[in-house]
């Protein structure tokens, strides 16, 4: 029979199986009685389900959930708050919220509730100046974040207040703040050592070079033949001191972002750099051709750093043929991949990723010149802004130094 | 006759004055060179003041900018301020290369700035350069 009633509508997926004639009207009511009986039933079954769902839900919430009447007392404290707040629900049922608000923040709390209720406001992310806080049933306070709610049940609000306790995660701010002042303080203490390097070590080296020259040039002959050759080398080593210094300076000065990054022509970059090296690419009859070049962002200064070592060291070692140098770019995965490829003398596969280590040299200083400081400061300077640098080499007939950044 | 060009050192460090003197007393000018080794013997000197009564008054000052007591740069501010003396024409001869100094000594009024450089034959170079240029090519005032 088709359902007309309206209190039969909430069931009519129920059919009552009866079908005796006689009794129609009987089996009509029966079937009212029944379907209303059933109905609630069914109803009541669907609402304990639905009930014990919501409650497994705010039981399993990770969060604190905690809802109070408009008298502010509590009535919900889910499984998560007696956790965060060390107290057992059925202690903290019927208590005042204030009960878990610091006793100074008790006041404003009470007012911020009335006004929130006035509002007309559902909802609001609970947040101030400084973290809000809030105090376990052991008295210690920890740092919170929280959202209130208001809901109307029956003419009455009921407010749910959502809390996370971000003890933790205050604590690594802190020491994240503390690492980045330490660290801002060593890398002063660097600076500082740079320039007293750069300035009051050059000083009194200057002496020891210039006099040592000069002795060298006043007396050449004029002591005995070991005297020519003890004052020879002091002069190396005072002059070999000069130029460390000035490339330690040179590599400490490379990591420091020193000038703000804009947009570098890659070619106008490498006609700088060779500029630079003029006189060597002259002296050598080196040929540097260049491919399509892009425009980076990058600090351009260190950009010719970079380019002029790479080009520069292609340039030093070269074998008997003239060096010939390509430099090439390609884009590949949102970066951008240079290579500087020459015909030199190459490196062996043991050495590849030592060269660019501060100060390591391959080579004698009479077979090639220089302290080792160029691919470290290449490698720095790459590094500094994001990229990888290597090199790829077969010895004796050229190596090809790429590297990366991003695009 | 023509006066033999005069010159006023201002250096605290002997080492480097007598490099200095090694080259500009080899001139065949026949320069003369004065010495002083802080600021206010510098000021003393050019206002012939006390024991430099009798002091000639230099063609041109060498000057080094750190030297103890009154520094160079306050030097270059009462030189190029009094008008008695800033028309001698004063030469920065430092060790310092930094970019500040460079236009800060400018900035006073400097005529010239030049860096020390840490090579012997460099600076033997420089300091020879400083002579012929101002004695044999520039015009200086009576």
């Amino acid at each position: 029979m088709p359902a007309t009633s309206s209190t039969t509508k909430n069931c009519n997926c129920m059919r009552s199986p009866s079908n005796s004639f006689p009794g129609l009207r009987q089996g009509i009511l029966r079937r009212f009685l029944f379907s209303l009986g059933v109905g609630r039933k069914w109803a009541e079954q669907a609402l304990q389900e639905s009930e014990q769902q919501l409650a497994r839900v705010i039981a399993s919430a990770m969060d604190a959930i905690i809802t109070v009447n408009d008298e502010h007392r509590i009535v919900l404290f889910n499984a998560a708050a007696e956790r965060v707040f060390r107290c057992p629900a059925g202690k903290a049922l019927g208590q005042p919220l204030d009960r878990f608000i610091p006793p100074r923040f008790r006041a404003a709390h009470g007012e911020y509730m009335k006004r929130f209720a006035g509002t007309g406001l559902t909802t609001r992310t609970m947040d101030g100046p400084t973290p809000l806080r809030a105090l376990r049933a052991d008295g210690e306070e920890f740092p919170m974040e929280a959202s209130i709610s208001v809901a109307d049940a029956g003419g009455k609000k009921l407010f749910t207040v959502i809390l996370r306790d971000v003890t933790q995660r205050v604590t690594q701010a802190e020491q994240l703040a503390k690492q980045a002042k330490e660290l801002a303080r060593s890398n002063h203490d660097l600076e500082e050592f740079a320039y007293v390097a750069s300035h009051d070590l050059q000083e009194p080296l200057r002496m020891v070079a210039a006099y040592t020259q000069l002795l060298a040039e006043r007396y050449h002959g004029q002591l005995d033949p070991s005297a020519d050759r003890y004052i020879g080398y002091a002069v190396e080593g005072a002059q070999r001191m000069q130029t460390l210094i000035q490339d330690l300076l040179a590599f400490s000065r490379a990591g420091r972002n020193g000038h703000e990054r804009k947009l570098a022509d890659c070619k106008e970059v490498i006609e700088e750099a060779l500029g630079n090296l003029r006189a060597a690419v002259l002296e050598s009859g080196a040929e540097v051709t260049c491919g399509q070049l892009p425009a980076i962002f990058a600090d351009r200064s260190q950009l010719v750093q970079l380019f002029q070592n790479l080009i520069g060291n292609a340039i030093k070692f070269h074998g008997s043929r003239p060096p010939a140098i390509a430099v090439s770019s390609e884009r590949q995965n949102g970066e951008w991949k240079f290579a500087v490829a020459d015909n030199g003398i190459g490196i062996a596969p043991e050495h590849k990723s030592a060269v660019f280590d501060i100060f390591h040299r391959l080579h004698t200083r009479t077979e090639y010149p220089g302290n080792g400081v160029g691919l470290a400061i290449c490698k720095k300077i790459v590094e500094q802004h994001g990229g990888r640098i290597w090199v790829d080499s077969v010895p004796g007939r050229g190596s090809t130094f790429q590297f990366t950044f991003p695009a | 006759m023509k006066k033999m060009p005069e010159i006023l050192l201002v250096d605290d460090n002997p080492a480097d004055v007598t490099l200095a003197c090694e080259v500009l007393l080899a001139s065949t000018r026949g320069t003369h060179v004065n010495t002083v080794s802080d600021g206010d013997e510098a000021i003393s000197f050019l206002r012939r003041n006390g024991k430099y009564a009798d002091a000639v008054r230099p063609d041109l000052v060498v000057l080094d900018l750190n030297l103890p007591g009154k520094d160079g740069r306050a030097v270059l501010v009462d030189v190029k301020a009094d008008p008695a003396l800033r028309t001698i024409p004063v030469v920065v001869f430092t060790t310092s290369r930094s970019p500040q100094d460079i236009a800060r000594s400018y900035e006073l009024g400097a005529n010239c700035y030049l860096s020390k450089p840490g090579n012997l034959g460099d600076f033997f170079a420089a300091v020879q350069s400083i002579e012929e240029f101002w004695f044999s090519f520039a015009s200086l005032p009576h």
